[in-house]
């Protein structure tokens, strides 16, 4: 694990609890405040604004409220929220103590994917120690009237239930689909109650600004895109592994960091990311450019592009929940596409055909994830089209 | 609202339901502006200017679930498009229904569900009637463009008397999911597996009939193609009319006469009873009986039953304060077995109108008849098998529903229009001066109408009213100020009406989710605890949303049906008990009339 600014994770070198400690001292619009003030926004994908969401979970009527971590991490090619968890679950835990201080929670989940579960064990004993210091339960320092526990929820692997409401779903014990929204889970989340939901790698950033400051947080990165985010890098390269960069950084500096040579293509955001061509590799990632997703993934030149949109179609029809049509059915069909491809029996036009259809699923389908699933093969598409059509015809087999 | 209500409102995907009623949000459609209550979905806000949006998943019955798509529309400022149904308007927001890719989408998602229906039109029931291939025919391809499956036909499934189930055509709409949970207290069905493996089923997979399914047939009315249909009995009682040795007679239920008209365009709520027996003598029958007459006499032994109990408790020194059940509908006597099987000795054990009415046949004057009943109801299966091997007068030998006997006049080539009206046959056992139209059974007030005639010497009109605006359940409160002299027919029963003197409550539940929240009510010590007779349905509105009635079904259509059948209701009780009396008149009346129940309970091992 490397940081491209420092050498060593900004996670490694914030002294744990002093956010949380910063905190206690402020007002609940406080915390928020501060945090609008260093532009952070969510790492799972999204990219919402962390104190907007904070604002409107703590605006919301309700009878209680949440604060749930998601370490579901279910898209391919990432590990570093594993990563986070492993070295750094102090601040992932400080981080949601932080958000129940500002929103006024009691009590806070951790949602374990079932893959994660060799890491129960050693949560439960980080979050004994800290109940044991006085950091979570009854008594936190400074705040009398404070009183926030966090319990662990191990998952049962489906993809899906990384998205937030079936996550939410599932923490219910119903089946792990997504609702509809609205209502967004800051006004009726868990249980009904307004709820608070990130990713693991956000609730370590929350610590990072509480403990350093708004300010040093936003004059990193973009504009747009404050601070740093860590990466998992994987593929074909030299150096793979987690990473952390300022946003901003462009596909030829990951590629350089990375010791990736003769590239063909980068997928940014894992399967539910797009394939980026060399010709963009000047591009940058960051909300206004290049939305960022925990993974990024290296195809050398020898890699089959077809077999590619394949894979990660595959994976789409498999861990779509079955709910809505557009996801169901339509990525089955973009599958068959990518079999008549390899068959060379796919036409120009019925290739446009599937784009368009790729479109409707992007549009149509009820959550984030049907939405992004034709995102890959739609850039494979227009940026690898002469490859894909390529194929020499050859029947049904 | 209550913090309950709230979760409940979480929990059925009802989106919007937290803001006061009162606010108002004036929004825009298409350019059209239009002031809705906070929470209007943008689809009823549509309707409400006449924007037609096309629909597929949801249903007037049902909670909204927002998964067909088909509904997408375009809310300004937002990427992707959002699904009318389930998208409630909380902010001044603006609304586009059309454009390229609204089109677009919307012939995808019919061509995507039709790519995965494997059915074939020209041999199905459902296809002129199907809400599939109307969507198709508005907005699907002229030609499929993405491939079928390959075709791997699963296993019918028609292992429950009454009702086939065909995955290969289900579209996975899930409103026989929530049907089965949300109004039928059942959860039959489930949604089971993922991605590409994900299907409708039930647990374990079983077939249905090992399943804690309770055959309402309510899943049947509600499902959009033929996944799931009812069962098809025509051919058997075919081969029965073909045979010019046998002498086949049928008995008509009074709610197949306000719905059957319906299968031949009519509108929701034409009686059609006097045609409909000329049609039934013309497919062949040799007899057509009103089953009106078996609902009579079930009344009548019902409250002769109420009024013993009633005299018992009046002399009870403890108080047995609980009310007495009605069974007179097999889906609740099972949904009873399955899911309260504690509570079974609060229901008379008395047939259901239409088995009873083939037992009365077969005991009195058609011994050796093929008996046939015509009903709106999947369930009765469930009743004759239930009955037989018990010792009791075998009920009738063949059931058709409404939806059948459609089939089977149009299979008899008989034009409705040109038919001359007919009349029923008069059973042997029905006195020749009494043929009484009495409320009959389903969600009415017969018993109430005749406990409070018989009781007091006068009609009075009976009026239920809802309990906690629940449409399920609903409760009269009758009182009893002067008392009639007690018949010589009821003084075996009750010797005195004066220990009735008061007011009195009777309740009526359609709908077995509505049931499950009155079983919680009377445990509750709430208003259903003090009623002293309760008449259950399983369907929601009773057998005018039956299981086998025409589809489709809607609070409106079952309304309609039901205002049908009290139309055509007219005279008063006198006579009742002379037909009970000579409907009865066997030596052993309880093997007629009487029924016995099995604690079955939830697990099925």
């Amino acid at each position: 694990m490397k940081s491209s600014l420092t050498g060593k994770l900004t996670f490694a070198l914030v002294e744990p609890d002093t956010g949380l400690a910063h905190a206690v001292t402020m007002s609940p619009p406080g915390i928020v405040d501060e945090l609008r003030r260093s532009g952070l926004r969510g790492r799972g994908g999204g990219g919402f604004e962390v104190a907007e969401k904070w604002r409107l979970c703590a605006a919301a009527e309700g009878p209680g409220r949440f604060i749930v971590c998601n370490a579901a991490e279910g898209e391919p090619g990432s590990f570093k929220d594993r990563a986070i968890l492993q070295g750094f679950a102090q601040l992932v835990f400080e981080g949601m103590t932080i958000a129940a201080a500002a929103v006024g929670a009691s009590r806070g989940i951790l949602y374990l994917r079932r893959e994660y579960g060799y890491m129960a064990a050693h949560m439960e004993s980080v979050l004994a120690a800290r109940r044991h210091a006085g950091l979570l339960g009854q008594c936190i320092p400074g705040r009398g009237d404070f009183d926030f526990d966090i319990s662990i929820h191990l998952g049962d692997g489906a993809y899906v239930c990384g998205q937030e409401t079936a996550l939410l779903e599932y923490l219910e014990g119903r089946r792990g689909e997504p609702r509809n929204r609205p209502p967004w889970p800051t006004t009726r989340g868990l249980r009904g109650a307004p709820t608070v939901v990130h990713n693991v790698e956000t609730f370590a950033w929350v610590s990072c600004v509480l403990a350093r400051g708004a300010a040093w947080f936003k004059n990193l990165g973009t504009a747009g895109s404050p601070g740093l985010k860590l990466f998992s890098v994987s593929g074909d390269c030299q150096r793979p592994g987690v990473y952390e960069f300022q946003l901003g950084f462009s596909i030829s500096e990951l590629l350089e960091t990375v010791g990736a040579e003769r590239v063909k293509g980068v997928q940014i955001g894992g399967a539910s990311g797009r394939m980026i061509p060399p010709s963009q590799f000047h591009r940058t990632i960051a909300m206004e450019d290049l939305p960022y997703g925990g993974a990024i993934i290296v195809f050398g030149e020898e890699r089959d592009m077809l077999d590619v949109a394949g894979n990660y179609l595959r994976f789409f029809v498999r861990e779509s929940c079955g709910q809505c049509v557009p996801c169901r059915e339509g990525t089955r069909r973009l599958l068959d596409g990518v079999e008549r491809l390899r068959q060379g029996r796919c036409p120009a036009v019925h290739l446009d055909r599937l784009c368009e259809l790729g479109n409707t699923i992007r549009l149509t389908s009820k959550c984030g994830l049907g939405q992004s699933a034709p995102q890959a093969f739609l850039s494979i598409v227009s940026h690898y089209r002469r490859e894909l059509m390529g194929r020499e015809r050859h029947e049904r087999g | 609202m209550s913090a309950a209500k709230k979760r409940k409102a979480v929990s059925k995907k009802q989106p919007g339901t937290c803001q006061a009623p009162s606010a108002l949000v004036r929004m825009e459609i298409d350019g059209t502006p239009v002031t809705v209550p906070m929470g209007t979905t943008i689809l009823d806000a549509a309707a409400s200017i006449g924007i037609p949006i096309p629909t597929l998943c949801s249903h007037p019955d049902l909670c909204r679930s927002g998964n067909c798509r088909i509904c997408c529309v375009r809310v300004e400022g937002q990427d992707a498009l959002q699904s009318a149904c389930v998208y409630p308007i909380a902010e001044p927001i603006r609304v586009t229904t059309g454009g390229r890719d609204i089109r677009m989408a919307r012939q995808h998602i019919v061509e995507l569900l039709l790519a995965a229906h494997r059915g074939t039109c020209t041999t199905c029931r459902r296809s002129d009637n199907c809400e599939l291939r109307a969507l198709a025919a508005s907005w699907g391809p002229d030609h499929l463009l993405f491939e079928k499956p390959e075709d791997c036909p699963e296993r019918e499934d028609a292992s429950m008397p009454g009702i086939v189930r065909d995955m290969d055509r289900c579209i996975l709409c899930r409103r026989c999911v929530r049907t089965c949970s949300d109004l039928q207290a059942v959860g039959a069905f489930e949604p089971v597996g993922k991605g590409d493996d994900i299907t409708v089923g039930t647990f374990a997979a079983r077939p249905l009939k090992d399943s804690l399914c309770i055959a309402c047939g309510q899943c049947v009315v509600r499902c959009p193609t033929a996944a799931l249909s009812v069962a098809d009995g025509t051919d058997r009682v075919f081969a029965a009319l073909d045979d010019p040795r046998r002498r086949v007679v049928v008995s008509v239920s009074p709610f197949v006469s306000a719905a059957i008209a319906e299968e031949f365009g009519c509108p929701p709520g034409t009686w059609m009873e006097s045609r409909l027996v000329t049609a039934l003598r013309r497919c062949g029958f040799d007899a057509v009986y009103d089953a009106h007459l078996a609902g009579n006499v079930l009344t009548v032994a019902q409250m002769m039953a109420l009024l013993k109990e009633l005299w018992i408790r009046f002399n009870s020194l403890e108080d047995t304060r609980r009310p007495i059940l009605s069974s007179a509908c097999s889906a609740w006597v099972r949904w009873v077995e399955h899911f309260a099987p504690d509570v079974l000795d609060w229901l008379f054990p008395l047939r259901g109108p239409d088995d009873l009415m083939g037992a009365l046949l077969r005991a009195h004057g058609e011994p050796d008849a093929t008996i046939v009943a015509a009903v709106p109801c999947t369930a009765c299966h469930l009743e004759i098998q239930r009955n037989s091997g018990t010792g009791a007068v075998r009920g009738p030998d063949a059931m058709l529903t409404t939806v059948e006997l459609a089939r089977m006049i149009r299979r008899s080539g008989i034009g409705l229009s040109s038919l001359l009206e007919g009349a029923f046959d008069r059973p042997s056992f029905a006195p020749t001066d009494v043929m009484p139209r009495y409320p009959a059974h389903g969600p009415g007030s017969a018993v109430a109408s005749l406990f409070i005639e018989t009781v007091t010497g006068s009609r009075a009109d009976i009026r239920f009213e809802e309990v906690g605006g629940d449409p399920g359940l609903s409760v009269a409160r009758l009182t009893v100020d002067a008392t009639a002299e007690v018949p010589d027919w009821l003084y075996p029963y009750i010797p005195q009406f004066n220990c009735l003197r008061g007011d009195i409550l009777f309740g009526r539940v359609s709908g077995t989710a509505a049931a499950r929240r009155m079983l919680s009510d009377i445990r509750a010590g709430g208003v259903f605890s003090r009623c002293a007779f309760i008449e259950v349905s399983a369907c929601p509105d009773g057998c005018a949303g039956g299981g086998g009635q025409p589809v489709p079904t809607s609070p409106d259509i079952r309304r309609r049906r039901l205002e049908a059948v009290h139309a055509a209701v007219t005279a008063t009780g006198s006579g009742m008990h002379r037909l009970h009396g000579a409907a009865l008149a066997v030596p052993d009346p309880q093997r007629l009339i009487g029924a016995s129940f099995e604690a079955r309970g939830r697990f099925l091992v």
